[in-house]
């Protein structure tokens, strides 16, 4: 049965989780929780989450902080937090660091959900984008050196024989390097090769 | 005070409030237009580019939201500021794209960091 989405909870609060936990479940959304952001970190095998649902005031490794640490480790995951202290300062802080969302108490669980839905369907967004980038780069690692070579002019936009003169090689041998980049990138015409590869440069710049 | 071609756009209905900001602003060597209201803003963002726009939320004839979707349309960046509670505005403002939200009285220090953040990245993109 598949469901909505992976929320993970971080609130040191019980009465809070359980009842975010509630409502998250009517919603159709599994849960994990931790009652602080130490526990979050010090787990080994951190579960696979669409979303965090931060508290921001907790003992030890408070809300900014644990978002700090997260943004810092590259996690991608949206951040939402959720709390009853809800200064501008911080709340502009958080938005600046790239949380998702942030919601001050009370709120309405409408828009809670609506907040969360939209995070979850955006990283859902992400977390394809990425998985078809990784496969990319698995598959330009195949490329041999001289591959790569061609697989770079072609994109800039050099015809077969203006690479031959280029990489001292000729045009046929071009045309052999240019078919078999192809073949391992699965690139149906150049116009693909160039956007599979700028892609790729947004993300990685310098990788080709 | 450093030399200054970039302009510094104000949108501050209180009149008091609109005269410090400018006067601070140019005392540090900032080029100023300071308005009571949003009306032609488009037409005053193309006319002359601002650096960034620094608006108060509470405008009479213009919504936040509709001052920051036509400075995103500008490309210029947006400071607001404000002198009423309003963490969810803020938060809202932040998530579709100022750069900025200060609550009134905001600290001038911090303020004219930004702008001279601004100033150097504005540079950096010309070389």
């Amino acid at each position: 049965m598949s469901h909505k989405g992976r929320v993970c909870i971080i609130d040191d609060d019980e009465a809070v989780r359980e009842s975010l936990r509630l409502l998250l479940f009517t919603a159709g959304y599994q849960t994990c929780q931790y009652a602080s952001g130490d526990a979050l970190l010090a787990e080994p095998d951190r579960p696979d989450v669409d979303v965090y649902l931060l508290d921001f005031r907790m003992p030890g490794t408070d809300g900014m902080s644990l978002h700090q640490q997260l943004v810092a480790e590259g996690c991608r995951v949206p951040v939402i937090f959720v709390t009853g202290h809800g200064d501008i300062p911080l709340a502009v802080s958080a938005m600046q660091r790239g949380a998702a969302d942030f919601l001050t108490k009370p709120f309405e669980e409408s828009k809670l959900l609506e907040k969360i839905d939209t995070a979850v369907s955006h990283f859902r967004a992400l977390r394809v984008e990425l998985a078809e980038q990784q496969a990319l780069r698995a598959r330009l690692e195949q490329l041999t050196p001289r591959e790569r070579d061609v697989l770079r002019l072609v994109v800039q936009g050099l015809s077969n024989k203006q690479a031959a003169v280029e990489l001292n090689i000729s045009p046929r041998t071009v045309e052999i390097h240019r078919a078999r980049v192809m073949e391992k990138t699965g690139a149906d015409s150049v116009a693909t090769l160039v956007r599979m590869t700028s892609d790729l440069d947004d993300a990685d710049p310098g990788l080709t | 005070m450093a030399e200054n071609d970039h302009l510094v756009l104000v949108l501050e209905p209180d009149e008091a409030v609109r005269s410090a900001l400018s006067s601070l602003l140019r005392h540090h060597g900032w080029r100023v237009t300071a308005r009571a209201e949003g009306a032609a803003l488009a037409e005053v963002l193309t006319a002359t580019s601002p650096l960034v726009l620094i608006c108060e939320t509470a405008l009479p004839d213009m919504t936040a939201t509709a001052v920051l979707s036509l400075c995103v349309a500008a490309g210029v960046p947006v400071v607001f500021t404000s002198h009423r509670n309003e963490t969810q505005k803020a938060v809202d403002l932040m998530r579709k794209g100022a750069l900025d939200f200060l609550e009134k009285p905001f600290p001038q220090k911090r303020l004219l960091e930004v702008l001279e953040e601004l100033r150097v990245r504005a540079r950096v993109k010309q070389k």
